[in-house]
């Protein structure tokens, strides 16, 4: 009796030994549930066992649709069960689309936001924050450059991963067959807003505008832009105090109402596409009416595949030569991060796919394959970028120059009064100056508004 | 007997009922209890009481722009559009071989969604390359801004809506087929001519399908959007910021929930004063038809 028990101990003890070292062994090599994965110095954990269902809200249409099949396909292969929805909208509507789904409460489980709206989402405790699955996987906020990291933190707190910088979206982009028939001088770059201003009576004379200059930025107007390039600010850093009546603001929009006047009298004369909201697409430049535009890094993978028949030049945004502080730096209030709704299902799946697409090398293909500057560093180092991108120099001249604004959650109202604020001097509506001194006064009782809530929190 | 009848009839239009219930009448509460919150849709509503309407009838510029677009297209469009309806119905209204047919081209562009039609036309009246300015070209007119410009976008966006003329050309063709030839036959023993007979016969037998018409053109006139939204998203400089598009904007741009609900809210006071005020005033001059 005695001994049978002690062989039934003996083969449970055993039993638990051999089991135990059987699941220690892989825990081992894997660390806490997942698979080490090595990629030129970025250690990180993946978990391939994963399940679930991937709803990828985003806005990543025409030439990009094949760049995320091949992410999908590369995905899907290593992780075996879970699948990988493609939801594409264009991108002035998506997030209208996600906030819908969000309110609807079946939100997708990953949204591509603007990092500009993270704090109206952040605030409204919507998103959820990334920083102990970051820990976790050991995704570490230094492969990053360190502003695109922080503006994808709100409080203190990450919400997402960048996959796109916010540098490089205003560029200069023009057309060398019309500077040519302008009678600029071959190679001489344009600068200046001074230059633009010598290239209106030579291209009035050949049937031409030089450029809209109201079309400078997706989302924000163009003023913003000039605004930052002219060395002035929208606002402090601590969202406290509107300064885009300031004198270079001022300064911005009367030369950008004296531009517009110079070109063709009034705005609707040379406006290139209906929509001011939006930047100029490739077929409406490739019309050949305007000698420049204005557009991001991502518009000469456009232009390849819609209009490879333009030549065409990259400058940096120009600069105000009447103004010491103007160094052409442009701003943006962000780019595009990838986040997961708090109430959105197969997170688990949600988190692998995120890592996949802003964290391993797929990041980096992604963006070469634009010829886009990408937010990890590693990613812009390869050599290859600069032998197929001649205007490379102008992408990463920018990125190391280009102005961070921190948002708040008021952002979108924000943004319409700006719009509002355009519309005001560039119809004539009112002069420059009061038009600005005008929507300062609405911006300050919004940032103020949100700054008394802030602090009764 | 009469209350099992009863019962049937409810079981019969309870689905009809249900769909009015979940898609009509509660988006309406919603919408009305919603005015009198903030809601900035990803957080639950705050009464607010009377603000949002406050800030609409005081603070708030835009919002009597965008009506006074709205009564600009409507006065303009509705005559236009039924004029052009009655005169196409007119036409048709004949026994002539192949009339099918030609009732049928003219009804096609009213199966057009109103978006794919917008996203033609801003395509056709692009200055440059578009080909409403090549073909004024060719009779010597000089090029416009069709799209850019604040005087003719309004004027623009009304043509392109009278594509969609077939509704109420259907409507008139019922009509003009249910006028008894009797009516006719006296009139034109009486000496009456075509436009007397017109004037004295068809125009008053069809003053039913026309109060019909007009009441349901004013309704859907005042709920234009699609057009600006896809061409012009509200400009050039606001001239074609209707009051729908204006709704949408602060529901689903700035995400004010609440405040796009309180105007959605005078939006449907307006429409109903409208409707009301058109019914009454047509009694004297609508005939109907006593058998």
């Amino acid at each position: 009796m005695r001994h049978r028990r002690s062989v039934k101990t003996f083969v449970l003890v055993a039993t638990l030994a051999v089991a135990s070292s059987v699941v220690a062994a892989p825990a081992a090599a894997q660390g806490s549930r997942g698979v080490v994965i090595k990629e030129a110095g970025r250690d990180y954990l993946a978990h391939p066992d994963v399940k679930g269902t991937v709803q990828f809200s985003n806005c990543w249409g025409g030439a990009r649709i094949p760049l995320v099949q091949q992410w999908i396909k590369d995905f899907t292969a290593v992780y075996r069960n879970v699948k990988v929805e493609n939801d594409v909208s264009d991108c002035p509507s998506l997030d209208k689309k996600q906030v819908t789904a969000m309110a609807a409460g079946s939100p997708p489980n990953v949204m591509m936001v603007k990092s500009g709206n993270l704090a109206f989402f952040a605030e409204q405790n919507t998103l959820l924050p990334v920083d102990d699955l970051m820990q976790r996987d050991r995704v570490k906020a230094d492969w990053f450059y360190p502003g695109e990291f922080r503006s994808r933190t709100w409080q203190g707190k990450t919400y997402g991963l960048p996959n796109v910088t916010a540098g490089a979206q205003h560029m200069l982009f023009v057309n060398t067959n019309l500077l040519e028939r302008v009678g600029w001088p071959a190679g001489k770059p344009i600068q200046t807003w001074q230059d633009l201003e010598a290239l209106v009576e030579p291209a009035k004379k050949q049937g031409l505008f030089v450029m809209d200059p109201v079309k400078s930025s997706a989302g924000i107007p163009s003023h913003f832009v000039l605004t930052y390039a002219n060395g002035g600010r929208y606002w402090t850093d601590d969202l406290t105090r509107i300064t885009w009546n300031e004198p270079a603001g001022v300064e911005a929009a009367e030369w950008l109402l004296k531009f517009v006047k110079a070109q063709g009298g009034k705005y609707e004369n040379l406006a290139l596409g209906s929509n001011r909201k939006e930047l100029a697409y490739p077929e409406e430049w490739a019309a050949e009416k305007h000698v420049a535009t204005f557009n991001g890094s991502w518009f000469p993978f456009m232009m390849k595949s819609k209009a490879p028949q333009i030549r065409y030049a990259v400058y940096p945004f120009p600069r105000n030569a009447a103004r010491a502080e103007s160094k052409g730096h442009t701003a943006s209030t962000g780019a595009w991060m990838f986040a997961i709704p708090k109430t959105a299902k197969d997170q688990d799946a949600a988190w692998e796919w995120i890592k996949f697409i802003a964290a391993s090398q797929h990041a980096c293909s992604f963006v070469k394959a634009q010829n886009r500057p990408s937010p990890m560093a590693q990613c812009n180092e390869d050599p290859e970028l600069t032998k197929t991108n001649a205007f490379w120099p102008v992408v990463t001249r920018d990125l190391s120059t280009n102005v961070a604004v921190p948002t708040a959650p008021v952002h979108p109202r924000m943004v319409q009064l700006w719009y509002e604020m355009e519309d005001a001097f560039l119809f004539e509506r009112m002069s420059p100056k009061e038009a600005l001194d005008t929507f300062a006064k609405r911006g300050q009782a919004l940032l103020d508004e949100w700054n008394a809530k802030r602090k009764t929190r | 007997m009469a209350r099992r009848e009863m019962l049937w009839g409810y079981a019969f239009i309870a689905p009809w009922l249900v769909g009015l219930l979940a898609f009509t009448a509660g988006p309406l509460v919603a919408v009305f209890y919603w005015s009198f919150t903030d809601y900035p849709m990803l957080s639950a509503p705050t009464w607010v009481g009377l603000d949002n309407y406050r800030r609409i009838f005081t603070d708030d510029d835009k919002f009597l722009l965008s009506l006074v677009n709205t009564a600009w297209y409507v006065g303009v469009r509705v005559p236009l559009h039924l004029g052009l309806a009655f005169v196409f119905a007119l036409l048709l209204h004949r026994g002539l071989r192949g009339i099918g047919l030609l009732r049928t081209a003219i009804y096609l562009p009213s199966m057009l969604p109103i978006v794919a039609l917008a996203v033609v036309w801003r395509i056709l009246l692009d200055p440059r390359i578009g080909y409403v300015n090549y073909f004024t070209g060719l009779i010597g007119l000089p090029p416009v801004n069709w799209l850019t410009s604040e005087v003719w976008i309004k004027p623009v966006i009304v043509g392109i809506s009278l594509w969609h003329v077939g509704v109420p050309m259907v409507v008139f063709l019922a009509g003009l087929g249910s006028i008894p030839d009797q009516l006719y036959e006296a009139a034109s023993i009486d000496g009456a001519g075509r436009w007397r007979q017109l004037l004295h016969v068809t125009i008053p037998m069809l003053t039913p399908a026309i109060l019909y018409n007009v009441i349901i053109d004013v309704i859907n006139s005042f709920q234009v959007f699609a057009y600006a939204f896809v061409m012009t998203n509200g400009g050039p400089n606001d001239a074609s910021l209707f009051y729908v598009l204006y709704i949408y904007r602060h529901a689903f741009e700035l995400f004010q929930m609440g405040y796009a609900s309180a105007l959605s809210a005078i939006l449907f006071v307006i429409i109903l004063i409208f409707t009301v005020v058109l019914l009454k005033v047509a009694r004297p001059w609508v005939q109907y038809e006593r058998v």
